[in-house]
């Protein structure tokens, strides 16, 4: 027996000895063992002849080092392709906004001047019938391949994602009024866009700054266009997992589900503070606050505000605040007795504790908004028109000749960014039971609630609304417009006045005018609407102390190459 | 009856098996609540976008043609396209699955390593120290959730000693190996690229022991229950009467045939590691069939669920295959045909 039991720990010690040896620390490149050294000389010059495309990825090659790389630590599930004419989820433009160059743009966190990108100049023709944008591109612009950008770039950009007709496809096409045919080149440095004269060309202007609208290398694309399903796929197979762009960055690689790299792109006149970032997947928050603490990554990206509390006073560590552009609503349906009511409706939006949510509910990480246009985007209305007054709201109710009465009340399950769904729906329910009204609340997922809200069925919902691209119509629009069918319809709100004072702060060319009918419309919906806004949550990020630059963008993206550590 | 005859017997039953749970699978996905186009394209989507999209995805057509049509794509290696990733789900599961084997094959050779002697030693002191420990690191692994592990894990192995990476598959400074078979340690093994071996075997062993724990307390348990009962048989008294070492009788009489019933709960074992592996992959940022398969869950990706869920349908039956040989090799008295 005693053999027995000699040899069983033998062949422990043997495992324990195996299991040591593993542990040992990888050789050379761990990010822990590798301290770092002076910061890599910056390309100074673009290579003279032009950097070949890259060829068929077989592995996934590594970034370079620690010292040249920043670790960006987040939840890039949602990516579906690095193709500017299919991605429209956070983290694929995060990575298109810094391998492609637009024809027009905004800088940093700004969203309210545009500026010169691959255009040096544009102007806005009225052609009778139509609307001319004509566009003038810069002189010796290059891809990163080395190719020279041209009209026909931007001609074939465009034209490929109307056809392909993925997602991004209904800017050009619904927002724009464009079609294939509508996108011309008189010249090498011209691009003529026709539109409709219901199409506003002030907002097309900044719909052309959104990530899908980037300028892709149509000599590269097109060597590697292929048929799917018996169709050209306009290279959109390859352009999926890698770039083909000018911006300060190439996607040397996207694995999904794991990371994608961006290398610094040597044609660029823009040279990246950092040469290589590293967005790696890391889809739990605990594990990403592990990895920052410990040196593994440069930024977190989807911490609790819980977490981010907890790193205060954390040497080495950096938390931050920024801008963001989602507006978390409560929809009344307007047609649902005693919703139908106006002065119900008005009586909600006086119960409700705002201050209460933004500072104790999240704990200080939202700004209140009461009206449809966010704060950061052109004709934002930051006006407080609501306080929380029960008496008002009770006067209100008896002025509809309402006692009180039940509803439901819905949201979706688990959290949205930073806001718990289902307590602020608890807030809520407290809330509108101090006027008498029982809110019966239930959680949903996205897949079961949002049919029932578009089919106009919902009585309550406490959801959330992020602009497509940064023009304020995007939101005026969906929450104003009844013939849209996106906000107004689905809380049955049909208000001609509303959609007319939209379509014409929509068309208006004038900007400072366009900031006045903005003005007027919020104001008009905060009082008529179906809406109580409720805030803008802000995003949290955490970081080590030494990453500098780190300005986040409201729309979603950060221009990397200004980022260093 | 042959050996062959008894394999292809097998292999009829597994097909029958398949089918079956393309059935069920199929007519579940399609009645529970939800709707796809509104998972796949959020709030935003038109309603001619929605339209385009039930027809791309031939939501559209009755379910039973969705399902013929289904089974003829599936005749041809077509197992149809992801709602979510918008790739055909054959190349999403050819990266996910090695992944996830990777990490089971792992996760079960720590079980059995740990679970096996753990449950003889235990089982051979019956009621002394030994034994207290093992029913304790049994009872601990049996009650222990894996979330709550793994971050204790990594607490420990990570943020306090600096042992251990806390997730991937490989450093992010090492580039993986030239894809053979898609299992970074196997590949960079057979690819002789040492770095790479030794990067991945150091990013396998949190998650696998994680994953692995809670098989090694139930094969240590069983291997203790069975070894015990062996223990007090006659052939062993007579061995022992024989004037054999202790040792040679424990291992070489008691040892193999208390192993049947722990071979039973290792095949199974080995099913539900692959199907599992959920809460690990997440903690452990590792891109496996079990992300995957929750995403596709959640976001109603029928061609996703129904690739993973044919895909599990394959191993059980197989892994009960493999036990069944098992069962064979370990007693002579067990043929089959």
């Amino acid at each position: 027996m005693q053999k027995i039991t000699r040899s069983l720990w033998v062949l422990g010690i043997l495992i324990a000895v195996l299991a040591i040896a593993a542990c040992a620390p990888a050789p050379a490149a761990q990010p822990t063992a590798a301290p770092p050294t002076a910061a890599p000389a910056q390309p100074t010059a673009a290579p003279a002849e032009p950097t070949a495309a890259p060829a068929e990825p077989t592995a996934a090659p590594a970034a370079g080092s620690a010292a040249d790389t920043i670790v960006y630590a987040k939840n890039i599930n949602d990516v579906v392709s690095m193709d500017p004419a299919q991605a429209y989820e956070f983290s694929g433009w995060l990575g298109i906004h810094n391998a492609y160059d637009t024809l027009v743009k905004f800088e940093g966190k700004d969203l309210t001047n545009l500026k010169p990108g691959l255009a040096t100049k544009w102007e806005t023709k009225d052609a009778g019938d139509n609307w001319e944008l004509v566009f003038t591109l810069g002189d010796n612009l290059k891809f990163a391949s080395g190719n020279p950008i041209t009209s026909a770039d931007v001609v074939y950009s465009f034209q490929r994602a109307i056809e392909l007709n993925k997602s991004p496809a209904f800017l050009w096409t619904s927002v724009g009024g464009l079609t294939v045919d509508s996108i011309t080149a008189p010249d090498e440095k011209t691009v003529v866009l026709t539109m409709p004269k219901s199409a506003s060309p002030a907002e097309f202007l900044n719909v052309l700054t959104a990530p899908p609208l980037s300028i892709v290398d149509s000599v590269e694309v097109k060597k590697h266009e292929t048929q799917v399903d018996g169709k050209n796929d306009f290279g959109n197979t390859w352009l999926s997992e890698q770039s083909a762009g000018s911006g300060p960055y190439i996607i040397d690689h996207w694995t999904k589900e794991v990371e994608f790299l961006l290398k610094a792109n040597p044609n660029s006149p823009v040279q990246p503070k950092t040469p290589n970032i590293l967005v790696k997947h890391v889809p739990e928050a605990a594990n990403q606050q592990s990895i920052l603490e410990q040196g593994d990554a440069d930024i977190a990206h989807d911490l609790t505000p819980e977490q981010i509390a907890s790193l205060a006073g954390k040497a080495d560590l950096a938390t931050a605040q920024a801008g963001n552009l989602q507006l978390f609503y409560m929809g009344m349906n307007a047609k649902l007795p005693p919703l139908d009511k106006p002065e119900v409706r008005e009586a909600i939006r006086y119960a409700i504790d705002y201050e209460g949510i933004t500072t104790q509910l999240l704990s200080g990480n939202a700004k209140i908004i009461q009206t449809i246009i966010p704060d950061g985007l052109m004709g934002a209305n930051t006006d407080i028109i609501f306080k929380r007054d029960v008496e008002k709201a009770k006067e209100l109710m008896k002025q509809a000749g309402v006692d009180s009465f039940e509803i439901d009340l819905q949201t979706y399950v688990g959290n949205a960014g930073i806001v718990p769904l289902g307590d602020l729906a608890a807030k809520i329910q407290a809330d509108l039971a101090e006027i008498g009204i029982t809110a019966n609340v239930s959680q949903q997922a996205q897949a079961d609630l949002l049919p029932i809200y578009r089919a106009q069925n919902a009585s309550i919902v406490v959801l959330y609304w992020g602009p497509d691209y940064p023009d304020p119509n995007t939101n005026a629009g969906p929450f104003s417009d009844y013939a849209q069918k996106v906000i107004a319809w689905r809380n049955n709100w049909d208000d001609p006045k509303a959609a007319e004072m939209a379509e014409a702060a929509k068309i208006e060319p004038d900007t400072a005018k366009r900031i006045e009918l903005y003005k007027e419309l919020t104001e008009y919906v905060a009082h008529n609407g179906p809406y109580a806004i409720l805030f803008q949550p802000l995003q949290l990020f955490a970081m080590r102390s030494n990453v500098q630059g780190f300005d986040w963008n409201p729309m979603g993206y950060v221009d990397l190459w200004s980022v260093s550590k | 009856m042959n050996f062959w005859s008894y394999l292809l017997r097998r292999a009829v039953g597994i097909l029958f098996v398949l089918i079956g749970v393309s059935i069920v699978t199929f007519v579940i996905s399609h009645i529970v609540p939800g709707d796809p186009a509104a998972a796949a394209l959020g709030d935003r989507a038109r309603d001619e976008q929605i339209e385009a999209f039930r027809t791309e995805y031939g939501l559209d057509r009755p379910v039973v043609e969705q399902y013929i049509r289904y089974v003829s794509g599936l005749v041809r290696g077509d197992m149809g396209r992801s709602i979510r990733t918008r790739r055909p789900v054959t190349q999403d599961l050819g990266e996910k699955l090695p992944a996830t084997i990777e990490l089971a094959i792992a996760a079960l050779l720590i079980a059995i390593v740990l679970g096996i002697p753990a449950g003889i030693w235990s089982a051979i002191h019956r009621n002394q120290l030994p034994d207290i420990l093992v029913r304790i690191f049994s009872l601990v692994g049996g009650s222990l959730p894996i979330f709550w592990l793994g971050l204790l894990m990594i607490g420990l192995f990570y943020n306090q000693l600096g042992w251990l990476p806390a997730g991937g598959r490989i450093g992010q400074f090492t580039p993986p190996p030239d894809r053979i078979t898609g299992m970074y340690t196997v590949d960079s093994f057979l690819t002789g690229n040492l770095t790479a071996l030794q990067s991945s075997l150091h990013h396998l062993i949190l998650p696998a022991f994680v994953l692995g724990y809670f098989s090694t307390a139930v094969i240590a348990r069983m291997m203790r229950s069975s070894m015990l009962e062996v223990l007090n048989q006659d052939y062993l008294r007579t061995a022992r009467a024989k004037g054999l070492k202790e040792r040679a009788v424990i291992l070489r009489h008691g040892f193999r045939n208390a192993l049947i019933p722990t071979l039973t709960i290792i095949g199974i074992t080995f099913g539900s590691l692959l199907s599992g592996a959920v809460l690990t992959e997440t903690i452990f940022s590792w891109p496996g069939l079990g992300g995957y398969a929750t995403s596709a869950a959640i976001g109603l990706d029928f061609p996703a669920v129904m690739g993973v869920t044919l895909i599990a349908g394959i191993i059980f039956p197989l892994s009960n295959l493999f036990v069944d040989l098992g069962y064979a090799w370990l007693d002579p008295r067990i043929r089959h045909g």
